[in-house]
């Protein structure tokens, strides 16, 4: 199995397979692009967020690999638990799956941002989105 | 990014944003948010822009656009009518439901709208406030039959038939119009101007005459004012060609109660506004005094005519008058 070594922005280096580097369809352009000897950078997205998009990835492709055992319980269970973090957290991965281009991830985490902005009033919505901006600077 | 949350939402809550900061009210006016789907598209133009922007293009689209009108009907109606949305939004929405939808959609709607309202009054004067935008008037007014309207929007009803030229409405409506203010018009007493305004909104043709002289006898004469009383008379014969039988006696009992009233008809006032022949013909009656009759005939072009009749009568009047004494 090929090995692709990715980046973050702290230095961190990742070492993922390639078939799972390819969900993400900007490491796959950049991969097209610059070959798998030298190790992608990421410089958008923090070690802490590429560990957790890394884990997301894995977990589902082994749910679509045949023989999974999972259920689709268990596959909700599973993005709702990886959700439930906090705010800025939620942000910083919107961003990240935005910057990797990973669409099933994307949809998920602004589904759920979305959830939260429904049926708030303004001003809470407001408030949320700037303690988030707070505690991001 | 916040563009792809945004579009994820309902739209009511995509409004809702548009209200958080300047910056995202500038967001929510982005396309990609309401152009996920046709009907969501639509239901966005229903909402927000007022209807400053329509579909334009190939009839396929418009097709779409009145396709997804229907689609959202019921959760128009459902959601945005009870949640109170502000009447201008309401108004908006009947008059997009009207450009999209075919009338009798329109009609159902406005009428269920109508009838589940809370506040008939805010109802009645949001489609008011659309009646100049709705092509078919006999709509409009079939409403405002229909809903019932309580007596205190009758002067809203009239100021706003007038903006809505209402004139133009067809007589099958004008003919609903002013039953409907004579099976009211006990309770219209105090509004006599308002009503008079009305019923001449309503382009008053004979059914107006004959109701206006009923709802007039129907009072107690001393509280008519006489002024106002003689206006009606001069009116009902300014269309005295349109006199028949049934109307007939309306008149002549107004006419006395004028009298008695004491009221006085000003023949040349009169004569204006109607060729006296006509008058004269109803003047075989004991319409008018001799007096009058004189009066009427010596300032006539058709003197002759008329004139050896009325002085034999006349002369009859006296000789009687010299039995008596």
């Amino acid at each position: 199995m090929v090995k692709v070594t990715l980046k973050s922005a702290e230095g961190d280096v990742f070492e993922v397979d390639e078939e799972l580097a390819l969900e993400s369809l900007m490491v796959k352009n950049m991969i097209e692009d610059v070959g798998l000897d030298s190790a992608i950078s990421l410089p958008n997205v923090s070690s802490t967020i590429l560990a957790k998009v890394i884990e997301y990835i894995k977990f589902h492709m082994d749910a679509q690999k045949d023989g999974s055992k999972k259920t689709s319980e268990e596959i909700k269970a599973f993005d709702d638990d990886f959700v439930n973090v906090g705010i800025p957290t939620l942000f910083e991965m919107v961003l990240a799956s935005n910057y990797l281009n990973v669409k099933s991830l994307l949809s998920l985490t602004c589904n759920t941002v979305a959830n939260m902005i429904k049926t708030k009033p303004p001003a809470e919505v407001k408030e949320m989105f700037t303690s988030a901006k707070q505690a991001k600077a | 990014m916040t563009v792809v949350i945004l579009s994820r939402l309902p739209l009511r809550d995509v409004a809702q944003c548009s209200a958080v900061c300047h910056a995202w009210r500038e967001l929510t006016i982005e396309p990609s948010i309401r152009r996920t789907s046709v009907s969501r598209e639509t239901a966005w133009l229903l909402l927000h822009k007022c209807g400053h922007e329509r579909p334009s293009g190939g009839k396929e689209q418009l097709v779409a656009y009145s396709a997804a009108c229907r689609q959202c009907h019921a959760s128009v109606k459902s959601t945005l009518i009870k949640k109170a949305l502000s009447l201008k939004q309401r108004s908006y929405i009947y008059v997009h439901m009207h450009e999209g939808v075919n009338v009798r959609d329109t009609r159902e709607w406005l009428m269920d709208g109508v009838t589940t309202f809370d506040d008939k009054s805010k109802a009645l004067r949001s489609i008011l406030g659309v009646a100049k935008y709705v092509a078919d008037n006999r709509l409009a007014s079939f409403v405002i039959m229909g809903s019932g309207g309580e007596l205190v929007y009758i002067s809203r009803i009239s100021s706003a038939l007038s903006r809505a030229r209402m004139l133009q409405v067809e007589s099958v409506s004008k003919k609903i119009l002013v039953e409907y203010i004579m099976k009211k018009y006990k309770e219209l007493e105090s509004r006599e101007s308002e009503v008079h305004e009305l019923l001449r909104l309503t382009g008053s043709k004979i059914l107006s005459i004959n109701l206006w002289a009923r709802m007039l006898l129907h009072k107690p004469i001393e509280q008519v004012k006489v002024a106002y009383m003689e206006e009606v008379v001069y009116h009902c014969f300014a269309r005295a060609g349109l006199l028949d039988q049934e109307n007939r006696p309306w008149v002549v009992k107004l006419l006395e109660a004028l009298r008695g009233n004491g009221g006085r008809l000003h023949v040349r006032k009169l004569q204006k506004i109607v060729p006296l022949s006509k008058v004269l013909r109803i003047n075989s009656s004991n319409l008018f005094s001799i007096n009058e009759k004189r009066e009427l005939c010596f300032e006539s072009e058709v003197y002759m005519d008329y004139a050896e009749e009325i002085l034999a009568e006349d002369y009859a009047v006296t000789t009687n008058m010299k039995k008596t004494e």
